[in-house]
């Protein structure tokens, strides 16, 4: 083949490849920008037209039907904005101290040698294969009788040190923690708490960055636990109170598009924050240093 | 500045069952501002006795005596000890300057003193202008260099080095060697250096402690070690290229003595004279099998001598000659034994070409094939 022929192959598979990715990009993000119409929405327009309703305004769509009626019925009806004070509120706390323990716990497996450490890290192991619905009904049993049932501590003591959390930094601190930076910090007179803290940290910020990302993420759609362990209804976090707008005998799809909308946006922008961070925390072992 | 003993030290990993005896019984002593060089192959221990002495590990049975005071159960950080490492072991998220004041920093002495202190410590290693940059982007030497200096601000005691130059290339270690010994001098603080390169061993230390197996083999000067080595472990150790082993025996012929080479083919190709110095050294080991260990340094192209002794000399057969330049390595056979002369000048030397060598036989060494001692290093 020519080399002409070859670059004529090539930039055709190249627009080939482009105009699927560019397909599958739509296909993924139109729920969203269905979402998203369907906040704006009147209860009228909601079935009447798929995307934005159409009118003789610019592109053919009646912009003056659309609506903020349902966000700010979201606020006044809902007690909304409490319920994104207790999403932040779990979410955050769960995944700085939940970074924390699995940090401290990876690290400890990860760098020192003691009596049982084989045995730990196997536990460590088991516990990640074993699937999260089989242990809600003994979680509530075990809440029930330390009465921890319809409080936060409810939600966060069984989120602190996730063995998931502990088997991703041990495997972050073998591959970018050099047991001779730590030896050589001992000898500089560091202890061991300011050796984790000063030293330790800083060289798996990737893997933090990450960790974060992916606890919050996880606490904030949670929707199992707190449906389960919350009951007082102002303690509920918006995955929660969100449900409250779909009855047996009515929904209010307006409502909820609009409060679905308001609770994507903070996960969305922590993740702009934090996407370098995650995509190398998850990809740190994969080449060596 | 202070002097470092150890008494009777032993280390062991691995399970009660099956012990692997890193450092075994040692005692040594490093004199207070002492350059000492601990030198021998991979997995013999020096690294383990560095860390021992240094607080990383701790000692199964014996003491660690710092300037005096027993420290086995001290603190690394309170030793007043500085380490650099085989990798630099520099903090990566932190800038240079930030690496060299980080041990001050963690003594709570004030900014104003640290500063100062790094300052004076990076012109004198001629690092001033790395001091805002980060480790990543330095080259082995710089980093190397930061290493000396984090080491070098924090005044310690005592200096130990973990193979630092091992990660350098060839040119780099050269001027770092001199480095590292004008440092001493201008210290005058007490350096135990590991390393496994003899050549550093060599031209480095003051004194040399050689370990194999855990153990001590000998600790004395180069020199001292070079021409006087107590056993074949150290002769073939220190020197490059090693010394010439060849096996045989010694017999009293004719009312002289002579060393045979063993040879299991019928012709027996080696046989000499060894002299009066020797005969008197392996007196009551005739007819007993014996090694002689000569260095190819001592080995001579008779072309070059001013007069053969035929007694003295032997016949061998070039296998391959690598001219360096000033010298030539050249590999012969004696028919049993393969041996290594290193001549002067850039002689050419054919293959399979038959030479006349002369032994200097003053600097002919004797090892027990058993013990693999020498026999008698004072004669």
């Amino acid at each position: 083949m020519t080399p002409f022929g070859r670059t004529f192959f090539l930039n055709i598979a190249k627009i080939v490849t482009y105009a699927l990715l560019t397909v599958t990009c739509l296909v993924t993000l139109t729920p969203f920008f269905w979402m998203i119409c369907a906040a704006f929405k009147t209860k009228e327009d909601f079935f009447a037209c798929t995307f934005l309703p159409h009118g003789d305004g610019l592109f053919g769509i009646a912009w003056s039907q659309l609506t903020f009626e349902n966000f700010v019925r979201i606020f006044t009806e809902l007690d909304f904005s409490n319920s994104i004070l207790n999403s932040f509120f779990l979410a955050s706390t769960t995944a700085v101290l939940s970074t924390i323990t699995a940090a401290m716990g990876g690290y400890a497996l990860a760098k020192f040698n003691f009596k049982g450490k084989d045995f730990i890290t196997s536990l460590v192991f088991a516990a990640i294969i074993i699937p999260t619905p089989l242990l809600i009904a003994p979680s509530y049993q075990l809440l029930y009788q330390i009465d921890l049932l319809d409080t936060y501590w409810g939600l966060l003591l069984p989120a602190v040190a996730p063995a998931f959390g502990v088997f991703l930094f041990r495997q972050a601190m073998l591959n970018s923690v050099s047991t001779n930076l730590l030896e050589s910090a001992r000898m500089d007179g560091c202890g061991e708490i300011q050796t984790f803290f000063t030293i330790v940290l800083p060289l798996v910020r990737p893997m933090i960055g990450a960790y974060l990302l992916i606890v919050f993420l996880g606490t904030w759609n949670n929707f199992i636990s707190p449906q389960i362990v919350l009951q007082d209804a102002d303690k509920f976090p918006l995955s929660v109170a969100m449900s409250g707008l779909q009855t047996t005998y009515r929904s209010e799809y307006g409502m909820i598009s609009a409060g679905t909308f308001i609770s994507i946006a903070p996960v969305v922008f922590l993740f702009m924050l934090l996407q370098k961070e995650f995509i190398t925390g998850l990809t740190s072992g994969a080449v060596k240093n | 500045m202070a002097g470092v003993t150890l008494d009777k030290l032993s280390k062991n990993f691995g399970s009660a069952k099956n012990p692997i005896h890193a450092v075994k019984n040692i005692s040594l002593s490093v004199r207070d501002r002492e350059f000492m060089v601990i030198v021998g192959p991979s997995g013999c221990g020096k690294t383990t006795l560095l860390r021992l002495i240094a607080g990383l590990e701790q000692p199964d049975v014996g003491t660690i005596i710092v300037e005096g005071h027993v420290v086995n159960d001290v603190l690394p950080k309170d030793r007043d000890m500085a380490m650099v490492f085989q990798n630099y072991a520099l903090y990566p998220h932190m800038k240079v300057f930030e690496n060299m004041a980080f041990s001050l920093k963690m003594q709570g002495i004030p900014q104003a003193e640290i500063v100062d202190a790094v300052e004076i410590v990076a012109k004198t290693l001629g690092i001033s202008d790395l001091l805002d940059r980060k480790p990543s982007s330095l080259s082995g030497g710089e980093k190397q260099r930061v290493a000396l200096g984090r080491a070098i601000v924090r005044n310690p005691k005592v200096f130990l080095f973990d193979e630092p130059l091992s990660n350098l290339d060839a040119r780099l270690r050269v001027s770092m060697r001199t480095e590292i010994a004008k440092l001493h001098d201008r210290l005058q603080t007490t350096m135990i250096y590991v390393t496994h390169d003899q050549v550093e061993a060599m031209t480095m230390g003051e004194r040399i402690c050689v370990m194999n197996e855990g153990e001590i083999m000998q600790v004395d000067e180069p020199l001292a070690i070079y021409n006087h080595p107590v056993n074949m472990f150290v002769a073939s150790f220190i020197g490059s290229p090693p010394i010439n082993f060849i096996t045989g025996r010694i017999i009293n012929e004719e009312g002289r003595t002579y060393f045979v080479e063993k040879n299991d083919n019928a012709d027996t190709t080696l046989r000499f004279d060894i002299g009066e110095r020797l005969s008197l050294i392996s007196e009551g080991r005739r007819n007993q099998e014996i090694v002689l260990g000569i260095r190819p340094e001592d080995i001579y192209d008779h072309r070059r001598c001013n007069a053969a002794q035929p007694s003295q000399s032997l016949y061998a057969r070039v296998e391959i000659a690598e001219p360096m330049g000033a010298e030539t390595n050249v590999y012969m056979s004696t028919g049993a034994h393969t041996i290594i002369a290193r001549v002067t000048g850039s002689d050419r030397y054919l293959t399979n070409e038959q030479l006349l060598m002369r032994l200097d036989l003053s600097k002919v060494h004797l090892f027990d094939p058993a013990t693999k001692l020498a026999i008698d290093r004072k004669v």
